[in-house]
């Protein structure tokens, strides 16, 4: 591409921003201009090489949202840094021209967590993808914040260790990602989320500054900052190296497909099965919508007359995993089960868990657009709020279909609409929201794994005290105290102590809105 | 503790009184004035500290027990909460040395014992906290369900602050079942090669060790058992304790495939022996105290042997999870000369040192550590 011709146009725009500078709100805390100058422009440039920076109309546009597409805000600028020493240089030069920036992974988050919310700079990680260190005897390995989660585990195939946090998007999101969005997956029932995992972050500070905290002994005598940074969604810097637990495969699994002719007795067996003290590595409900989708996409076998599967993991020893699995379907039978199927080759199983991972790809064979709710109620409430998703659903006559990690209580509603209908995208944000605000009600929250990025920033003051809300503000200046990374993010007060001007600025958008 | 201070002693009934007690000592107004707050119960202190103690707040505030989540006030005993979770045959899998501790020592010293190797430490089970800062004010992090990341995560925060940052009133744990058996073994080595060789092994055994200890003694160690004669006469100064849990037949299971793992060494206690030690035990013996009189080092797991060995040269001993690159070593009579030694030797393998008396997370000095503690505790009025 050729930057600084594109720079040069830019700065004919720009004029239209330095006016917009006289609107900007005083307060306590910096100001922020955004607005990208040619000679900022320049600078990245020398960081990066024109090769590794975006900043025409075009090519912005693919960053201008992650898996969260209702809400969208182009970058003014995307670059591609390869090393920490990069990421420190790019950070000052937004440091120097007051610009804000934003982290960014493979933008698969599914809540606006890197929308570039007032524009700036886009960090976008990808390049830096090398898996630096793997130690098997310590169990851990440090890698980039670009690395792919799955390509972890593929190179550990082999050594008998993996790398245990599997999100359903773990063929395309990145383990930077992760670390920002404390991201869950299937297996974190029995093998806890991202931050059970990581062990120590090195990070460029917004002040610009390489920092790390923790390593492979732990957090050594100081706070559990490590433990504090992750699921910080980019609000604290960015990340340019992790250190991560690696875990010992287990020696046999049995994988079990339960499928039954009621959601209330799927999700009675759920409680069961919880109830009576079994951790299961996995415990996946999947409802007759998504169901037909994924055997229309995958020719699995699934019954298409049942109205719910549940997708059952035990792991373990050799020894005890057929008493395990058992058990859980004699459980599943009290509980009404038609039929308990289990896995009898390994590639059955894969194809099985090939199937729910990639559930959500099989959903553009139910509609052009679809919003994934990530709303958590204590397990034993799983039948009472996919009774009332149902109820929404009809109400507001919004399709919808459930596929979650029934196990952790933790839903993913799956919206199904068209983005290009104004009237529908209402409706979806209306339904989204009152099955997250029936989650807070019966004493869940409305982000398991998703993050609160810019989509649940609203919900925040009925989660949260307003005294709640200004200690975490306080936490947050802490690491960022200008606001300059990740702006408009996680927190209410994000958007409205200090940081409004970022948005009028560079206003965003909302599908079909 | 409450001996030294019961002058100082201040017992709130709530979380809000928790609160005007600090927002007084803030505001510089009432009996709190010239006084500092300590509130993990367990600090050491200076003459002018008083402790806040939760006893009065001892209460459990909610026990879905099929959600398996436990929310309590923190004066709880961790006593008291075993044996509540005992009856729905659940556990908060973490283990304490001293049987009075409360919740909230326990959680504010991030206390760990013998099975963080299989079950890792408080930061993997504290989903939601209340707490009070150096201002009185009363905030919240987390919730009540397993999976929830709504907020920044000031509950891996405060766990192992030490109440240097808040004093923490409520607590929701998530739970794990209690295991249907257990076995504890020991093996023991009569050189550091084979001692080295079956960590190696262990740590890609077929069984699944939830403990993993070892001693490495300085000299030779305590006689070997008659019973076993195969041990008379050697000298053993490395060992190994090891447990399982499951079901019966899955710890023997174990029990066979830890043999071979520990190939090199000899069993010290027989299977059918009555006397053997019981994972439970075990993990309550005072050996791993931390809050007594020891250093303690971690390092990474492959660098303990070593670590151990040239402690061992100079004359210490030392004990800890093997597992974990966690050692202990005893610090005799106010030994000034240990310290340096730890610290010398560990610079060579990478970790840290430290003591719970001395070292204190309040008094890292990295820029993140000291806004941190000035945002929670800005008028200084928690002791460190």
């Amino acid at each position: 591409m050729a930057c600084f011709v594109a720079a040069h146009g830019l700065l004919d725009q720009f004029s239209v921003f330095q006016s917009a500078k006289t609107h900007m709100t005083s307060t306590a805390t910096a100001i922020i201009n955004c607005v990208i100058t040619a000679e900022f422009l320049r600078e990245l440039a020398a960081v990066v090489g024109c090769a590794r920076l975006l900043d025409s109309k075009d090519e912005l546009l693919v960053y201008e949202c992650d898996g969260y597409v209702v809400e969208k805000s182009v970058p003014d600028v995307v670059v591609f840094p390869e090393n920490a020493d990069e990421v420190v240089a790019i950070v000052r030069a937004c440091e120097k021209h007051n610009v804000p920036f934003v982290p960014r992974g493979a933008g698969t988050s599914l809540a606006g967590g890197c929308l570039p919310v007032g524009g700036g700079v886009m960090i976008a990680l990808t390049k830096m993808r090398q898996i630096v260190d793997i130690n098997l005897r310590d169990r851990y390995a440090v890698v980039e914040p670009g690395v792919v989660n799955v390509n972890l585990t593929r190179a550990l195939a082999g050594t008998g260790f993996h790398y245990a946090p599997d999100p359903s998007s773990q063929g395309a999101c990145t383990i930077g990602g992760n670390v920002a969005t404390n991201s869950g997956g299937p297996h974190t029932l029995k093998y806890g989320v991202t931050v059970n995992h990581v062990i120590g972050v090195e990070f460029v500070s917004p002040q610009g500054e390489l920092i790390q905290i923790g390593g492979p002994c732990g957090r050594g005598n100081g706070f559990d900052l490590s433990g504090l940074f992750v699921g910080s969604e980019g609000t604290f810097g960015v990340v340019t190296k992790v250190w991560v637990r690696i875990t010992r495969n287990p020696a046999a699994y049995r994988t079990m497909l339960a499928i039954f002719d009621s959601v209330d007795d799927t999700t009675q067996a759920i409680s069961n099965i919880i109830g009576a003290g079994i951790v299961p590595a996995a415990l996946e409900m999947m409802d007759r919508g998504i169901v037909g989708a994924l055997e229309e996409a995958f020719h699995f076998g699934f019954p298409l007359d049942a109205e719910a599967v549940l997708l059952i993991e035990v792991d373990g020893l050799e020894v005890a995993v057929d008493a395990e699995a058992e058990t859980i379907t004699t459980l599943c039978k009290d509980s009404g089960a038609r039929e308990v199927r289990l896995s009898q080759t390994e590639e059955e199983r894969a194809l099985l868990w090939k199937c729910r991972k990639q559930a959500f790809g099989a959903i553009g064979r139910l509609s052009p657009s679809y919003c994934t709710q990530d709303g958590v109620v204590p397990r034993t409430k799983v039948p009472e709020i996919l009774r009332f998703i149902a109820e929404v659903s009809e109400r507001h006559n919004i399709r919808i279909v459930n596929v979650f990690h029934a196990g952790d209580g933790n839903l993913h509603p799956i919206l199904l609409f068209d983005e290009r209908n104004a009237e529908q995208v209402k409706r979806v944000m209306l339904a989204s929201d009152e099955i997250l605000g029936k989650c807070i009600d019966l004493g869940g929250s409305v982000t398991g794994e998703h993050g609160i990025g810019v989509e649940k920033i609203s919900f925040m003051n009925r989660l949260f005290t307003d005294i709640d809300l200004a200690v975490m503000e306080d936490v947050r200046k802490a690491f960022n105290p200008d606001g300059r990374c990740s702006p408009g993010k996680l927190l209410p007060t994000a958007g409205a102590c200090g940081m409004e001007y970022i948005e009028k600025n560079h206003p965003g958008r909302k599908a079909a809105m | 503790m409450n001996d030294v201070y019961s002058e100082q002693v201040l017992m709130p009934a709530s979380t809000e009184e928790v609160s005007r007690l600090l927002r007084a000592e803030t505001a510089g107004e009432g009996q709190f004035t010239t006084s500092r707050v300590s509130c993990s119960g367990r600090e050491s202190s200076s003459a002018a500290v008083r402790r806040v103690d939760l006893q009065k707040m001892n209460s459990v505030v909610d026990y879905p027990a099929r959600d398996m989540t436990v929310t309590v006030q923190s004066g709880m005993a961790v006593s008291e909460l075993t044996r509540i979770l005992a009856e729905e045959k659940q556990q908060l899998p973490i283990d304490e040395f001293d049987r009075s501790i409360s919740v909230g020592a326990l959680v504010a010293g991030d206390i760990a014992g013998p099975r963080q190797y299989g079950y890792g430490t408080l930061r993997d089970y504290v989903i939601g906290i209340e707490a009070v800062d150096g201002q009185g004010r009363i905030f919240h992090a987390g919730g009540r369900v397993v999976k929830n990341v709504a907020g920044y995560d000031l509950c891996r925060l405060m766990v192992g602050s030490r109440g240097s940052l808040g004093v923490l009133t409520q607590v929701t744990f998530k739970l794990k079942p209690l295991p249907e058996y257990s076995m504890l073994r020991c093996f023991r080595f009569d050189g550091s090669a084979a001692f080295e060789d079956s960590l190696g092994r262990l740590n890609v055994s077929a069984a699944s060790p939830l403990l993993l200890d070892f001693e490495f003694a300085s000299e030779a160690p305590v006689q070997p058992q008659v019973d076993n004669p195969g041990t008379v006469g050697r000298h053993f100064p490395h060992a190994l304790h090891i447990g399982v849990e499951g079901t019966k037949a899955a710890c023997l299971w174990q029990i066979e495939e830890l043999r071979n793992d520990c190939a090199g060494g000899e069993q010290f206690d027989p299977d059918d022996s009555t006397a053997a030690a019981s994972v439970n035990q075990h993990c309550h013996s005072a050996g791993y105290n931390w809050q007594d009189d020891s250093i303690r080092i971690r390092t990474i797991p492959s660098s303990l042997v070593a670590v151990a060995a040239e402690l061992a040269a100079t004359g210490y001993s030392s004990q800890g999870h093997a597992g974990n690159g966690i050692l202990f070593v005893k610090k005799e009579n106010g030994d000034g000369r240990v310290r340096p030694i730890c610290e010398e030797i560990v610079s060579r393998h990478g970790g840290s040192v430290s003591e719970w008396s001395v070292d204190h997370p309040a008094k890292s000095t990295d820029g993140l550590s000291v806004r941190l503690r000035s945002t929670f505790d800005p008028h200084s009025v928690f002791a460190t």
